[in-house]
């Protein structure tokens, strides 16, 4: 069952009114049950890895502080899960490209043609039960003792697909909790919700149609075209994503559940450190709590610290996806914080050689402008389904410098007309302007539920009409999937 | 519980504007010059006549029947409401929706939408690939509801909200000033559309197509005169079964007719057929024997003259017509008597 569907919306509204119809002592098991029957919609034999994970994780935290050997238990299980998403995830790829390599070098060997089913939110569930695990090693938290409550927080059915990785601490209390019906609660859960249908309709299905012609013919385009494909991508990226969040914030608000916030103008960022700290959040943090610290993170030196980043970030370029060009992704942002590091002095100096002010606007601007363009060209072998596509798709796009395409009406001639580019534009802007006010702590949606009843529902309206008219569904279109719902 | 009830209220209140604005928003896009159920069923609203006779079907229903020489002859009302490309699951929820505000005394479905829409689409398709707007314009019912899980090419917001259909009309600059009024007058004065213009005629004429045409819309005549070598020889005796999802709208069509006292008849207007809508048609002859419902093969019960009786291989003009309407005029006042 897609979020996006009919189905769903049914669902959750029945799900929604038997929760606060029911006695508070069965919420929790409707909760459950309703998120395994969900999960089970996509293919019933997902369960089984959903339970094995949750089975394991569970078993190792309720004795791992009564056995001597913590770590090697731990480990071990850690491992087991890891080697389970591995396989299913990695393997194909890793053994059809070393045979690949072996063939280059002379050596005859074919790999075995493997083919497994991929659970869907396996990558989101297994890192959600690893930092469990250790969090209750560590004795951050008390292990749970009830293991249908505990899958109920892995396969918590609004972010198993796509996220955000909550912490067990974090979202389990709230799953448990005694929620009274909140009218209010419900209206800013209903808000969130359009939000997000609107990033993800308006905004990055729509952007999608450049994007898809820009990287279906890259071959045949050249200079600025692919540019402002390369630019549509990373704003149709962030757009799905952050839409698809709030989206499941707003689906799991309706039971008063708050996901994490896992997004915080990432465009915006100074530097690449500061992007992976407003960058899907919750995976960077989990990378960082628990693959960049227990790595010994920046404490053992320079040297250790570059070696860490670049696990780091090799992890992460794994978990995104099976190809060199999600492991070339991830590594060139560990170059980028490498190399921000050991030129952080010179830079510094230099500024102060030309006299650029520190902290002025116009450096802010640059370092934006900057950072926004090694993200930039970090997603185009993210999205381009290769190595050597995205290497071949920036090569065609700096070869050529042809920016009359800009004025002449070519770009409009990829399937996004001129009246939709200009509507996507100015939902972009629109867009911009919300998170901004959002940053400088001012809600939007708070604004909106406080505001006078006629001027409330004229919004409410004209959010419900941008997404029915605007929004990218119904015949003629094909409503696609959420992008991170792939990892 | 006051504020409780105050916060119902207005819920329902949004609830109710937010349909209401839908609604119109459904009005306002949906894409009338090219729907010939929205054009028809606004002309016979506002006409508010009541019909005897109704004929539904595909194009071979409108062009076949005429209403207009048959209500001027045989003094029974009557209208034809059948369009391009109908299939039987069309059929079957135009019949409803129509007997809701008219029962007619007699039905005629022109069989071409139980047999020969393969020559066009195949079945599972022919919605969206031959005549997308086909069910768009029918109210939401649970029958309607029940044809689309029945069709995977239908689904049931785009067929029942227009303005998922047609909601890039807005963007693109394609609205018109008669879009903002749902009568027939204002969309009557477009002369570019194909589909306005045909059924413009149709309308002046009870639904009857009055065939040939002057003017670029039809070729003005076609030679048929080897429409007898062209048309596939099928014995009597060789059947074909009809898709079960074909058959299953044809029980309830007759149960619909019967439900309603309505005298239900089938009939296949001549046209160029292939063996297997051939085979097909003898099939649909022997299940209306079963099912006690008359059935007319045009074809073998009367002669048409191929020099002057059609329009082309698939449609009679208005001579061949006539010939077929005073035939099934015959039947239709012997089954009233």
């Amino acid at each position: 069952m897609s979020y996006l569907s009919l189905n769903f919306v049914v669902f959750v509204a029945i799900l929604a009114f038997l929760y606060y119809v029911l006695p508070v002592k069965l919420r929790s098991g409707v909760l459950l049950l309703a998120s395994l029957f969900f999960y089970a919609l996509f293919d019933f034999r997902y369960l089984i890895f959903l339970i094995f994970t949750a089975f394991t994780t569970f078993l190792a935290a309720r004795i791992v502080n009564k056995v001597k050997a913590k770590k090697i238990l731990v480990g071990t299980v850690i491992i087991l899960n890891a080697a389970v998403w591995f396989a299913i995830k990695e393997l194909p790829w890793v053994l059809t490209t070393s045979s690949r390599a072996l063939n280059l070098f002379g050596i005859d060997w074919t790999a075995p043609t493997l083919s497994f089913i991929v659970p869907i939110g396996i990558s989101y569930f297994t890192l959600q039960a690893i930092a469990y695990l250790v969090d209750v090693l560590k004795q951050k938290y008390p292990c749970e003792r009830n293991f249908f409550k505990y899958l109920l927080f892995l396969s918590w059915f609004p972010a198993i697909v796509q996220g955000p990785i909550s912490r067990y601490n974090e979202l389990m209390p709230q799953l448990l909790n005694t929620n009274k019906f909140s009218y209010e609660n419900m209206r800013r859960s209903l808000v969130l919700l359009l939000f997000g249908l609107i990033k993800k309709m308006v905004i990055a299905d729509r952007l999608g149609i450049l994007v898809n012609y820009c990287f279906g013919n890259f071959k045949d385009l050249s200079g600025i075209v692919l540019y402002v494909g390369a630019i549509a991508y990373s704003i149709q990226l962030y757009a799905d994503f952050s839409g698809c969040v709030d989206f499941c914030r707003g689906i799991s608000g309706l039971f008063g559940v708050n996901l994490v916030h896992n997004f915080n103008r990432p465009y915006l960022s100074l530097s690449i450190k500061e992007f992976w700290s407003r960058w899907h959040i919750s995976l960077s943090s989990w990378l960082k709590d628990y693959i960049y610290i227990p790595l010994g993170g920046n404490r053992k030196g320079k040297f250790r610290k570059y070696i860490n980043i670049i696990i780091t970030f090799f992890v992460s370029g794994m978990w995104h996806g099976a190809g060199l060009n999600f492991l070339v992704w991830g590594l060139m942002h560990a170059i980028y914080q490498i190399i921000g590091d050991m030129t952080a002095s010179f830079r510094g100096k230099f500024k102060r050689f030309i006299g650029v002010n520190k902290g002025s606007t116009s450096e802010k601007i640059y370092q934006m402008f900057i950072t926004f363009h090694l993200v930039l060209f970090a997603w185009i072998f993210f999205r381009s389904g290769g190595m050597l596509n995205g290497i071949e798709y920036i090569k065609n796009m700096l070869c050529s410098f042809n920016p009359w395409v800009l004025m002449d009406g070519t770009l409009f001639t990829y399937g996004l007309s001129q009246n939709f580019a200009i509507l996507l534009i100015a939902h972009i802007v629109i867009l911009f302007f919300i998170e901004h006010r959002f940053a400088k702590q001012e809600n939007v949606i708070e604004g909106i539920l406080n505001s006078h009843l006629i001027l409330r529902w004229i919004i409410y309206l004209i959010l419900i009409f941008d997404v029915l008219l605007f929004g990218v569904y119904g015949t003629g279109y094909s409503i696609s999937s959420f992008m991170y719902g792939g990892f | 519980m006051k504020k409780a009830f105050k916060r119902i209220f207005a819920c329902i209140t949004f609830c109710a504007i937010l349909l209401l604005l839908i609604w119109q928003a459904n009005e306002i896009l949906i894409e009338k010059s090219l729907n010939r159920y929205y054009i028809l069923d606004h002309a016979i609203a506002e006409d508010n006549r009541s019909y005897e006779v109704q004929v539904f079907g595909s194009c071979h229903s409108y062009t076949s029947f005429n209403a207009k020489y048959f209500e001027e002859t045989y003094g029974l009302s009557s209208y034809d409401l059948g369009n391009s490309g109908e299939i039987v699951p069309t059929t079957y929820l135009r019949m409803v929706e129509r007997f809701k505000k008219d029962v007619p005394k007699v039905v005629l479905i022109d069989i071409w939408g139980t047999n020969a829409y393969e020559t066009y689409s195949p079945l599972e398709s022919i919605f969206v690939e031959y005549l997308p707007p086909n069910i768009e314009a029918l109210p939401f019912s649970l029958k309607k509801a029940e044809v689309i899980s029945d069709y995977p090419s239908l689904d049931i917001i785009s067929e029942n909200f227009a303005i998922s259909k047609y909601k890039d009309r807005l963007i693109n600059g394609e609205i018109r000033e008669y879009d903002f009024n749902y009568s027939y007058d204002k969309i009557v004065n477009i002369t570019t559309d194909y589909v306005r213009r045909d059924t413009s005629m149709r309308i002046e004429n009870n639904g009857f197509c009055e065939m040939p045409m002057t003017g670029e819309l039809y070729t003005p005549y076609r030679d048929v005169s080897d429409y007898n070598e062209k048309q596939a020889v099928v014995a009597d005796d060789e059947t074909l079964a009809l898709e079960e999802d074909i058959v299953k709208y044809l029980d309830k069509i007759i149960d619909l007719c019967k439900q309603n006292d309505v005298y239900l008849i089938f009939y296949r207007a001549p046209y160029i057929s292939t063996v297997n809508e051939l085979k097909k048609a003898n099939w649909l002859s022997e299940y209306c024997k079963q099912n006690d419902v008359a059935y007319y093969d045009l074809e073998k019960e009367i002669t048409f003259d191929l020099s002057t009786d059609f329009l082309d291989y698939e449609h009679l003009n208005k001579y061949g017509a006539k010939k077929a309407t005073d035939y099934l005029a015959t039947h239709i006042l012997e089954a009233i008597s």
